[in-house]
């Protein structure tokens, strides 16, 4: 340490040969690094490394190994092309590596000996006295604040610059998107608003414009006896079987029916029961491997159609999903694959605005076939899909809106789900479901209400996040909980009915039993509520409306004299109900 | 110092190659603070928090001693220029703009563009983007003349230290004993960070004036947070292209639109183009994305905004200062001023004869020597 200030100071002149020697090595040894980087720019500029992983050569000869598999000269060409590109690329890497070092090596020498030279030169400081500290001082501060002011908004400027200069292709929202993978961010297709608006005084799917069994008209028949022709509208053969509900739009009615060797959509007059059309649903490209088994009772055509009011879509147990125009030309078509379920595919369609919902549950949830999609209903198109690690179900979903939130509500083994509609995004679950899940879930009181065949009766509040199996869940029932039927509710009262024909009423707030029905009748079809009426199709082909009230009272009982496994439609003072056999229009002649 | 300098450039530069290094830290740390999918490794937790602590109490002694990247600067050093103090303060904001950058990038998944864009790294592993291998040149050309470029105005970690630095208790002072006010350590110090004594308090019609400033810029500072948030979350969105998911949707738009994409050129790029995921797995994970990256652009541009406030009002504020000492954000402690200091010379008892030994002056502090 002694040595430190003599080292620094100017009365010990340093030795003038190693000096002299420095300085020349600095200029050596930087004219040396000037070289080497240059030769490293040049050779980087000039001969840009060849990655034999993107060489373009060799992917073109590929490419023709491709459509001549069997050509040996070409597959040796493209090994030696391969061998020769991985050498020269190797060759360029170890010559920078080595130019790097020599780049190192000589800048280090020419620091340390600039360093060496610039100590020598180094003069002592002659701090100068400065005699207004406080106005210098003043004059520095204001001029950094201005300089920081400045930097800082040259920072916020130059942010704001950017964002102006780069508009990014990916939209803001879901819906956004849809509009520009549509048509360029065109506005709302005219269809598409013409459905919206007309979805209420028809019947667009299974179970109503909410799929709640909750009708939109106040007026419908009470009576009527298809044996005598009384209340009877017209009564017409539906030529495809199947237990798939009858779906109305204008003066259209849809059915869908088919067998092993053919799925078709119906569509009949309305005012008249003639039938307009039959088609048959495209089969799969190359057809099917094979014949597709379900069990009779569900049979190929238990999903019911539903329509946008300018296509119908319908679905199958062997997979495929067609849309037709109203005058029955396909639109597009698809086939999402047999589905692999024990009772056969039942889930129904769903339209809401511009997409098709389609739920697919299948297998068994570790097998994680399930899906649940939606498409766009002009073309077909997949807007998203979302994978369910669920087991096969039945049920089919509806679409609540819970404040600006559409939430779309699907029941599965053994959770309910809900999706954000637009997005496919999940926003909320519940595990309170089980197997056997047949009955649709409907939405009263502000609240969702599902059944699970052989489990319970559950209300949830739709305004949480993630799983509220602990936090949302408002009430459990194990009593009268359907097993095929899906329930119907007012905004207090819930109602369900059993296979075995028995009705229950339930107060939706608190989850309490209300009162209980017999009916003496199985049902498959589930309940439908016209205003304060309660309307019963059952499978002995007799029709029973009951008061929608908190006292359990029979108002009139009919007939169409044959099972009734379908759900009714209900527009304009009319009732379309599909029997086993007939498809019978229900109201007064006019 | 100077091989203490060339040890660390040698051991964590060139031998590790400059990873892991506390400069990326800060962006794990934060990413598993807003990702459940990621877990902070334990090295880069110690190597973001063990340099911070220190300089809690004993100041930068990091970026002095062990810092690659601070090592190779001051190696290259060979003639320091001073620049004047408010050309530092205008450039000192910018480590703060990168550091803000960084986190949003990394709390949204999207990017570690702290470590993409580090100078020095390609450096010490010979190979890199050219791009960045030329302006780590840039910045040990800048850095013959200017002392510490990257450290002083672009390190986001360094903007860390320096607000730590600024409450440490024991960190390096000059003076042992008593300043004897011969300048002599301003001169020696390459990277202005020694502060002279304070002039007195300013007459009060100019303290008046400085009050009803600093009044102004507090009414205004929220709206300066507001307008930086807007600008950020604008900033954000419009550079959402780093994140992955948003660039692969980005390029299947441009794809769809009939445009040609370009080819995706980062690692996690390639790979989310190679996991062929369906548009509507792809879309909802982009666009959510995008407004994650949107609501950090408010909180960035806002912090940056509140930063750049809260730095204006310091200068209204009056800072008592006796003797020349070294600022405790600014310092890296690399201890050049001591060998200046002639109390510190004598001190070790190495004084020539001709110095004279100072009497000490009445109140004069007497702070612990770092």
């Amino acid at each position: 340490m002694t040595s430190l200030w003599k080292e620094r100071s100017p009365a010990a002149p340093r030795p003038r040969r190693w000096l002299e020697f420095a300085r020349r090595g600095a200029v050596v040894a930087g004219f040396f690094s000037a070289v080497i980087g240059l030769v490293l720019l040049a050779g980087h500029l000039a001969f840009p490394t060849d990655d034999p992983l993107k060489s373009i050569a060799l992917k073109a000869l590929k490419d023709k190994l491709h459509e001549n598999p069997a050509d040996e000269a070409l597959k040796q060409q493209i090994r030696a092309f391969d061998l020769q590109s991985r050498q020269a690329y190797f060759r360029h890497l170890n010559l920078n590596r080595a130019g790097a070092w020599l780049l190192i090596g000589g800048a280090a020498l020419f620091l340390l000996s600039t360093r060496k030279v610039s100590a020598a030169a180094e003069k002592l400081p002659a701090p100068k006295l400065v005699p207004d500290g406080a106005e210098r001082e003043a004059r520095m501060t204001a001029l950094a604040r201005w300089a920081v002011a400045g930097s800082g908004s040259v920072v916020v400027v130059s942010m704001l610059a950017l964002a102006a200069a780069h508009r990014p292709p990916l939209p803001d929202d879901m819906q956004a998107l849809e509009k520009l993978l549509a048509g360029g961010g065109a506005p709302t297709r005219p269809e598409v608003t013409a459905f919206v608006a007309g979805q209420w005084t028809n019947w667009p799917r299974f179970r109503g414009p909410l799929g709640t069994g909750v009708a939109f008209t106040t007026n419908a028949p009470l009576t009527w006896n298809a044996t005598n022709g009384e209340g009877v509208v017209w009564q017409v053969p539906v030529p495809a079987k199947g237990h798939s509900s009858p779906i109305v739009w204008g003066n259209h009615v849809f059915l869908t029916g088919g067998d092993a060797k053919a799925r078709v959509v119906m569509c009949f007059d309305s005012n008249t029961g003639t039938l307009l059309w039959q088609k048959t649903a495209p089969p799969p490209p190359g057809g099917f491997a094979k014949e597709t088994e379900v069990p009779e009772d569900t049979g190929f055509a238990a999903s019911t159609p539903a329509t946008d009011g300018t296509r119908i879509f319908a679905s199958f147990a062997t997979g495929e999903l067609v849309a037709f125009d109203f005058s029955g030309n396909v639109v597009w078509s698809k086939h999402l694959g047999v589905p692999e379920n024990p009772y056969g595919h039942g889930t129904s369609l769903l339209v809401w605005q511009d997409r098709l919902i389609v739920q697919f549950d299948q297998g068994e949830a570790e097998m994680g076939k399930s899906r649940i999609y939606a498409f766009d209903t002009s073309t077909g198109r997949e807007l998203w899909q979302q994978r369910r690690a669920l087991s096969s179900s039945w049920g089919t979903p509806i679409v609540i809106e819970q404040g600006s939130r559409k939430q779309l509500i699907a029941v599965g083994d053994p959770l309910l789900i809900a999706y954000d509609v637009s997005s496919g995004a999940e926003m909320w679950r519940a595990d309170c479901m089980g197997s056997d899940l047949a009955p649709s879930p409907v939405f009263a009181g502000g609240m969702v209400i599902v059944a699970s065949p052989n489990k319970q009766l559950t209300a949830i509040r739709p305004d949480g996040q993630g799983d509220v199996t602990t936090t949302h869940i408002v009430w459990k029932l194990e009593d009268f909980v359907p097993d095929i039927t899906s329930p119907v509710a007012t905004d207090e009262l819930l109602f369900t009915v059993t296979t075995s024909g028995l009705l229950g009423c339930v107060d939706v707030k608190s989850g309490k039993k209300v009162w209980d029905y017999d009916l003496r009748q199985d049902f498959n079809a589930s309940p439908t509520l016209v205003g304060d009426r309660l309307y019963l199709f059952g499978l002995k082909g007799e029709s029973i409306v009951l008061a929608a009230g908190r006292e359990a009272k029979e108002l009139a009982r009919g007939r169409v004299g044959e099972p009734v496994h379908a759900s009714p439609a209900f527009v304009g003072g009319r009732v379309f109900v599909r029997g086993a056999k007939n498809l019978f229009c229900l109201g007064e002649k006019k | 110092m100077m091989w203490l300098s060339v040890s660390s450039l040698l051991y964590f530069g060139f031998y590790r190659k400059g990873c892991i290094c506390p400069i990326g830290a800060p962006q794990n740390v934060v990413l598993a603070l807003f990702s459940s999918n990621y877990t902070v490794p334990l090295t880069a937790l110690a190597f973001f928090l063990l340099p911070l602590v220190a300089a809690l109490f004993f100041g930068r002694s990091f970026c002095a001693g062990v810092c690659p990247h601070g090592a190779i600067q001051d190696l290259v050093l060979v003639k320091p220029v001073i620049l004047p103090r408010w050309l530092e303060q205008a450039l000192g904001v910018l480590p703060y703009a990168f550091l803000g950058l960084g986190l949003l990038f990394a709390a949204t998944g999207s990017a570690f563009i702290i470590c993409r864009w580090d100078p020095f790294v390609p450096i010490f592993r010979r190979t890199g983007s050219f791009t960045i291998l030329l302006i780590g040149a840039a910045f040990l050309l800048v850095g013959m003349f200017v002392g510490r470029p990257y450290c002083r105005f672009l390190c986001p970690y360094g903007a860390l230290l320096k607000l730590a630095g600024k409450v440490s208790k024991w960190r390096v002072l000059i003076t042992p004993n008593l300043c004897t006010q011969c300048k002599l350590c301003e001169k020696a110090c390459p990277f202005g960070a020694i502060r002279e004594p304070s002039p007195e308090p300013p007459p009060r019609p100019a303290l008046a004036a400085e009050r009803r400033r600093f009044a102004a810029l507090l009414v205004a500072l929220p709206l300066l947070v507001l307008t930086a948030g807007w600008v950020g979350s604008k900033f954000a969105v419009a550079t959402s292209g780093v994140n992955a998911q948003v660039n692969l949707a980005e390029r299947h738009l441009e794809a769809k639109a009939g445009n040609a994409p370009k080819e995706p050129t980062k690692p996690e790029q390639v790979a989310l183009a190679r996991a062929a995921r369906s548009e509507s797995e792809l879309f909802p994970a982009a666009i959510a994305a995008r407004k994650n990256l949107a609501l950090g652009g408010w909180i960035l541009g806002g912090g940056f905004g509140l930063f750049v406030g809260l730095h204006l009002l310091g200068f209204s504020l009056w800072t008592r200062r006796v003797d020349w000492e070294p600022d405790a954000g600014d310092c890296v402690a690399c201890a050049r001023c001591f060998r200046s200091c002639p109390q510190e010379l004598i001190r070790l008892g190495i004084a020539p004869p001709e110095i004279p030994q100072p009497s000490a002056a009445p109140g004069a502090p007497k702070p612990a020597h770092g």
